[in-house]
């Protein structure tokens, strides 16, 4: 990345494909966190968001309401709140991916992976 | 030696990949009503199919990632989800498709009802797609799929006449007993079904599991350039076949097995036996295919871990999404609903779809972030545009096509 070239999220962030430390993938860039700083001041990204809660409102409509409301269940008590991955753990940024410097077991970023694994696919013989 | 043997295998194994239910059924219905006055449209598809599947296979080695994990960053996430759903609908069309005609085939050679078949070979092909490692498939069934070129000796064991035979392809005239919307509505099913969606999406995933590097792009542009138009040349024969026997006796073409009877008529039982082998194994292989691109598609689109080189539980989702695609299919062909039927009205909705799934092909494989230095060249950009353009034409011509002609009937 160009250092002080500007550039908007939607070039650089949305929709990129995540990989954690182990070059697994993890998914996609759903949405961003901007947080207005206490002294005022434009607003920083300060974390990346993802998951169906994060991806639902930005396709909108039936099938977005639908999909946030899968994503809600899948949430420690109904926590509406998507999953986010704080920018310090986000590594590399370029034009193509963004590689995260931890493992994507770690984050616990992936419920829906867990419950598909856990209560369906490894129950089938062979998983 | 044992490369000459390699690009042998990936050759098989594109012509394999190109043939399908489509193909069969949409070659022999138009050869027994329209004798080869359609083949230009076989042509038109090959030539489309063989530079976007290029496109793609060069996509999936040099930015090591498959077009549709690419989309979403590039079209945006809507544009993206429009085509992920027109995509995977249609693809269950297909897979519907694929599972009729494979029961249809073992109907043929058992006597036993076709559905009493269905829930059989959708439990195969969900065990390919579970258990089976994806060079053993690729291999196996393309390999198998080769038994097709039987309908290339029957050409040549019939009465063949092949003046007249050429006098169809270079006069591509519509045939008196047809009307105009008829020849253009299977001119379209053709295209269709040389150009059906999953196939790009397979191509360019398979590339993935299989860990092309750019050292392979050699290998894979020889698949494509020579694996192709081979399949295309077989879809040409087996339309001919059907030319020669059914044309004069105005045979329509209502089943599989009436594709099948010119290699009858030719080469007896041990013929017949021959091309019903390669129809049951293309389509078995097109079946998991099918089913497999549905589950690239939609894992690519999330982010999700995807792929069959990693363990089920290590891409739960991924599977889960080929299992229901595999369960839904099913269901739908055991409605009982007319196999042939569905085979046309997939390629044809098919061909409607068709933009959607080969535009972004084309911007990806223009895009300097992944493709560096490896982007499409003018000539390949200008040829690509032409055939997108007549995509698009036959993309808008389709729909009103099936309403016109009652999907051909």
């Amino acid at each position: 990345m160009d250092a002080g070239k500007r550039f908007s999220a939607d070039e650089m962030l949305l929709d990129r494909q995540i990989f954690d430390a182990d070059d697994q993938p993890l998914g996609k860039v759903d949405d961003l966190e901007l947080t207005l700083p206490d002294g005022g001041g434009p607003p920083v990204l300060t974390a990346i968001l993802c998951g169906p809660t994060a991806l639902g409102p930005r396709i909108g409509g039936r099938i977005g309401q639908w999909w946030a409301a899968v994503g809600r269940r899948l949430r420690p008590s109904d926590e509406p709140y998507p999953n986010r991955i704080p920018l310090d753990q986000v590594g590399k940024v370029d034009s193509t991916r963004l590689t995260l410097t931890v493992s994507r077991d770690v984050l616990d970023a992936d419920r829906m992976r867990d419950w598909t694994r856990d209560h369906i696919i490894g129950r089938i013989p062979g998983a | 030696m044992k490369r000459v043997f390699a690009l042998a295998l990936g050759v098989m194994t594109a012509i394999g990949g190109f043939v399908d239910v489509g193909n069969l059924v949409t070659s022999g219905i138009t050869g027994a009503r329209f004798g080869m006055s359609l083949t230009w449209a076989i042509v038109v598809g090959t030539i489309a199919m063989t530079l976007y599947g290029e496109m793609a296979g060069r996509v999936a080695a040099v930015a090591r990632r498959p077009v549709f994990h690419i989309i979403r960053e590039r079209l945006g996430v809507r544009t993206a989800l429009v085509n992920l759903l027109a995509f995977v609908l249609l693809s269950l069309l297909t897979l519907a498709a694929e599972l009729g005609g494979v029961a249809l085939v073992l109907e043929l050679v058992t006597g036993i009802n076709y559905l009493v078949w269905v829930p059989l070979i959708a439990a195969a092909v969900w065990l390919i797609v579970w258990r089976m490692s994806f060079s053993v498939m690729e291999n196996l069934f393309g390999v198998l799929g080769l038994c097709l070129v039987v309908f290339v000796v029957a050409l040549f064991v019939l009465p063949t006449d092949w003046g007249s035979l050429w006098h169809g392809v270079t006069h591509p005239w519509v045939p008196p007993r047809e009307g105009h919307p008829m020849y253009l509505f299977y001119a379209v099913s053709l295209l269709g079904a040389c150009l059906v969606p999953y196939q790009v999406v397979f191509f360019s995933s398979g590339g993935r599991e299989e860990h092309w590097t750019p050292k392979n792009l050699t290998e894979m542009r020889f698949n494509c350039v020579v694996g192709f138009p081979l399949g295309g040349l077989l879809s040409i024969a087996i339309m001919a076949a059907a030319a020669v026997v059914l044309q004069p006796l105005q045979i329509n073409v209502k089943h599989l097995g009436q594709v099948a009877l010119p290699v009858a008529r030719a080469l007896g039982p041990v013929g017949l036996s021959i091309a019903l082998v390669g129809f049951a194994a293309a389509l078995l292989a097109a079946a998991a295919e099918c089913a497999l691109s549905i589950g690239y598609s939609v894992g690519q689109f999330f982010g999700w871990s995807w792929g069959k080189d990693r363990r089920p539980r290590e891409a739960p989702r991924f599977h889960l999404v080929c299992l229901v695609a595999v369960i839904a299919a099913t269901a739908f062909i055991l409605t009982s609903i007319d196999p042939i039927a569905v085979t046309v009205v997939s390629v044809v909705l098919g061909a409607a779809a068709v933009p959607l799934t080969y535009f972004p092909v084309l911007v990806v494989a223009n895009d300097r972030d992944y493709m560096g230095g490896r982007v499409n060249r003018r000539w390949s950009n200008a040829l690509a545009t032409v055939f997108l353009v007549l995509m698009v034409v036959t993309s808008i011509a389709a729909i009103p096509l099936i309403f016109f002609t009652k999907a051909g009937q």
